[in-house]
């Protein structure tokens, strides 16, 4: 860039000029600064204050500008003298002029010091002119990206992440640990609702999504391998995989983290009777029995009639998980529905602390409550013991009945909650000296903040 | 050859990120706003989830990247009138609704001065005035003022005129009409809150001291009309006992079908508004259930830990003003305790949900909705919608539906 040369500029508008001794102003700043232009214009983003400025860039060589006016951003767009001009607002309007009550001050003197907007207005320039002067600009340093994307986890998330960045015209390395693509939604029988109108469950489409993805010639499918180490920068990875005893280096700008839960570790919950009451199931096993054909009580294989539904089994509670798992209650009116499709007589029971189904999805809600065999009620359980023949016997107090009661059902199923797989280990490997995960303010109990 | 430009309609949170994301990668994005200033519904907010940031804090993030991006570019005062063509090759039409103001302006406030017409606040719910020229509000960007046509007396007032120095208005200005060819089209039109006079036995819009969550929200922002300060609308006193009625028409088949999401963390966080200026005010909260999902767990908490705010399961069935005092009675069931209850409050706050704005002032754009006017489909066509004209959300949720569909509508534009 060529010889700095600054030229300041004081609007004198907006009752900036009335109220600020210029003269000491422009004294001030000549003294201390020698800017080789200094003017005043009454309307200085006006056209003509704007044309002023720019005859001293065409002809005095002006390249640096301190427009000593108002806030930018009042005028944020009209101090714009092309790339090669820089620009610094000090805005001596609001920050001085206007925000600045004489609190009963005495009338100024000559003695400047006893004139404080002044004062505060020249700081502001002479700060203005200081970071012009200093100011250097950046040069862009062009670096070859790579533009191949890596997605980390081949469940829902992952695949549909994987789609769209390959249908938008990047390369993709879908890397999954698991042999086979599809994470927990291809455990499930059914899924919740995702269209209009919300009402009723639906066929997976999970398989739909995994044919598609390995049709896709930009998506590179790598399946039963784990991620080693992440180096480098943004733009710049190097990623170390292992695929079975094989370890390769991937060149990879961005990463797509997806890796998903894991549900909370049931055999916490034998306060609930699981692990030691054989039809006490939780609903990620109430999924597999459902998707495999075989959901009959798993002590004996008979049909099952009736089953309670426990939700928050762990979640919203200081001892197990302190947050929600927002899809527990969505998941267990979808299960009920699974128990009403064995039998017209079968009966569900949901006992929750509050039924969150926000936004549309009160849609499914409503669908089940006018189900005659889903019985839903706000509930505290107070205990769950064996009872006769296999049954389950669950004690509800604080219920919505009034007084409290006791179901027998085949089958009890405790909606379990999710942890975040990256609450445990680092699964992003970064080869960092901050660690292997992303530094994380921890404020959202495991998960990525 | 597809047009590579994206049109986004709405410049609220939703609308300005997807602007942002798609012109980010690359591509020239439009984006069209109804009111004179974007940042929509967020802008009207003290503080917002997920970090209780002030407003201005995000959407100054954003309006920073509009500005430094020339890839950008948006009408304020602005509407859709008419779309032709299809996905990759669209035609709309944009009528541009005169400000009366123009580039000249330096909001200097000396046309409010002289204004001698007062108007009802928009911005504010009604709670706050403003002269018929006016700022948008104090963060509004454009920084620019905007007089309201339909109360300012126009070229024979003119007071203003004179009092600009910088000859920034212009009383003749006329409506505009602008054409842009796009190859998608985002649907970011946001939400309008539930209208509360519809709300009759809850006393909506009736009864002086029964104020709506936005509206408290305009209380206790910080540069709304009482600077802050909550306070009852017909005497200005401090309240002390403040009840919130959630699923004030959410909920509710002869309302709003639907949960509206966010009214159970808004009125949790009205809380908080309460208690830093309050120590000692009490609260109820009536509920059907307490939404609170995911993390926001933590936050239901520590409202919970609060002594002096209990939370009752039941629906309000009746708000009534007590003669002479301006208290309010609500009677209400509280289900676990199997009671029917009365209880006298100085203020009243109904959690009222959301109505996707196209279901109030329709769009002119052939997409599909359902009965309650959220948009459905529109994808085979290149037209997506995002934020809560898809369904109700909060910000957050909002913000990542909108980078999901910029990424739909590069897809469109670069096929």
């Amino acid at each position: 860039m060529a010889d700095k040369k600054i030229g300041v500029y004081i609007c004198t508008g907006c009752e900036i000029g009335e109220n600020v001794n210029m003269e000491k102003v422009t004294e001030y700043i000549d003294e201390e600064c020698s800017p080789a232009v200094m003017k005043q214009v009454p309307f200085l983003c006006g056209k003509e204050g704007l044309a002023q400025i720019q005859n001293d860039i065409d002809g005095e060589g002006v390249n640096r500008v301190c427009v000593a006016a108002c806030s930018p951003r009042v005028m944020w767009d009209v101090f714009d003298f092309g790339p090669d001009v820089v620009v610094d607002r000090a805005n001596i309007r609001e920050l001085a002029v206007w925000s600045f009550h004489d609190p009963g001050l005495p009338e100024p003197e000559e003695d400047e010091m006893s004139d404080p907007l002044t004062m505060m207005v020249r700081d502001y320039i002479k700060m203005s002119v200081a970071k012009l002067d200093r100011k250097t600009k950046p040069e862009a340093e062009p670096i070859e990206l790579d533009k191949t994307i890596m997605v980390l986890g081949g469940g829902l998330t992952g695949l549909t992440a994987a789609l769209d960045t390959a249908e938008t015209g990047y390369d993709v390395v879908l890397v999954e640990k698991e042999d086979k693509l599809g994470g927990f939604a291809a455990k499930m029988y059914k899924q919740t609702p995702t269209k209009h109108p919300y009402e009723k469950a639906e066929a997976p489409s999970i398989n739909e999504l995994i044919s598609r993805v390995e049709a896709n010639d930009k998506i590179k499918v790598m399946t039963k391998t784990s991620l080693q180490l992440i180096k480098g920068a943004p733009g710049k990875f190097k990623a170390t995989v292992k695929q079975g005893d094989e370890e390769q280096v991937l060149s990879i700008g961005s990463v797509i983290l997806a890796t998903g839960w894991k549900p909370y570790d049931a055999s916490k919950l034998d306060s609930l009777g699981y692990g030691k009451i054989k039809n006490v199931v939780t609903n990620v096993e109430l999924e597999q029995l459902a998707k495999n054909g075989k959901l009959n009580r798993p002590s004996d294989g008979q049909p099952v009639l009736s089953a309670a539904f426990i939700q928050c089994a762990g979640q919203r509670d200081a001892e197990h998980l302190s947050y929600c798992s927002s899809v527990c209650c969505m998941g267990s009116l979808k299960q009920a529905g699974y128990i009403r499709e064995l039998n017209d007589e079968a009966k569900a029971y949901i006992f929750y602390k509050d039924m969150r189904t926000p936004g549309v999805y009160e849609n499914y809600y409503r669908a089940a409550q006018d189900d005659p065999g889903i019985f839903l009620t706000k509930s505290e359980i107070q205990e769950v013991t064996e009872g006769e023949n296999g049954k389950v016997l669950v004690k509800v107090t604080d219920n919505l009945l009034g007084e409290d009661f006791e179901v027998e059902v085949d089958l009890l199923v405790l909606a379990t909650g999710m942890v975040p797989t990256i609450a445990d280990e680092p699964v992003l490997k970064l080869g960092y000296r901050l660690g292997e995960q992303i530094p994380d303010l921890d404020l959202f109990d495991g998960f990525a903040d | 050859m597809s047009n590579n430009s994206i049109l986004v309609i709405g410049g609220g949170f939703s609308g300005l990120t997807a602007a942002l994301e798609a012109a980010e990668v690359g591509h020239e994005v439009f984006i069209v706003e109804k009111m004179p200033y974007l940042g929509g519904r967020v802008a009207q907010l003290k503080h917002y989830f997920p970090k209780l940031c002030p407003p201005s804090c995000g959407l100054e993030i954003n309006f920073q990247r509009i500005k430094n991006n020339p890839r950008v570019k948006y009408f304020t005062l602005a509407e859709v009138v008419g779309v032709s063509g299809g996905p990759g090759n669209y035609e709309v039409k944009i009528r541009i609704k005169p400000r009366y103001v123009n580039n000249n302006c330096t909001a200097c406030d000396k046309c409010v001065e002289v204004c001698p017409v007062e108007r009802n606040s928009d911005f504010d719910f009604n709670v706050g005035k403003t002269k018929a020229i006016y700022r948008p509000h104090l963060m509004s960007f454009p920084m620019r003022y905007v007089i309201d046509d339909q109360v300012c007396e126009g070229t024979s007032c003119a007071k203003c005129v004179e009092a600009c120095e910088y000859q920034a208005i212009d009383l003749e200005e006329k409506e505009k009409e602008i054409t842009l060819n796009v190859g998608s089209l985002l649907v970011a039109t946001g939400w309008v809150p539930y209208d509360v006079e519809k709300l009759t036995n809850l006393g909506g819009g009736q009864i002086p001291n029964v104020i709506t969550n936005m509206q408290l929200e305009r209380l206790a922002a910080p540069a709304g009309p009482t600077d802050g300060k909550i306070q009852r609308p017909s005497d200005g006193a401090e309240p002390k006992r403040i009840a919130f009625v959630q699923c004030a028409g959410s909920r509710d088949q002869n309302h709003l079908d639907y949960c509206s999401y966010i009214c159970c963390m808004a009125s949790l966080k009205h809380c908080t508004y309460i208690r830093e200026q309050y120590p000692d005010a009490e609260v109820v909260i009536y509920y059907i259930d307490l939404r609170a999902p995911g993390r926001y767990e933590k936050f239901l908490n520590n409202i919970q830990q609060d002594e002096k705010v209990l939370m009752v399961k039941g629906k309000v069935a009746k708000i009534e003003e007590e003669p002479g005092s301006g208290d309010v009675i609500v009677t209400a069931e509280d289900i676990m305790g199997g009671l029917k209850v009365e209880e006298r409050f100085n203020l009243v706050v109904l959690a009222t949900g959301m109505q996707p704005s196209i279901a109030v002032e329709d769009l002119a754009l052939d997409v599909a909705k359902d009965d309650q006017g959220f948009i459905i489909g529109g994808e085979e066509k290149g037209v997506f919608a995002v934020g809560c004209a898809k369904m109700p959300l909060d910000v957050m949720t909002s913000a990542e539906t909108a980078t999901g569909a910029a990424l739909k509508a590069i897809q469109t534009v670069r096929r």
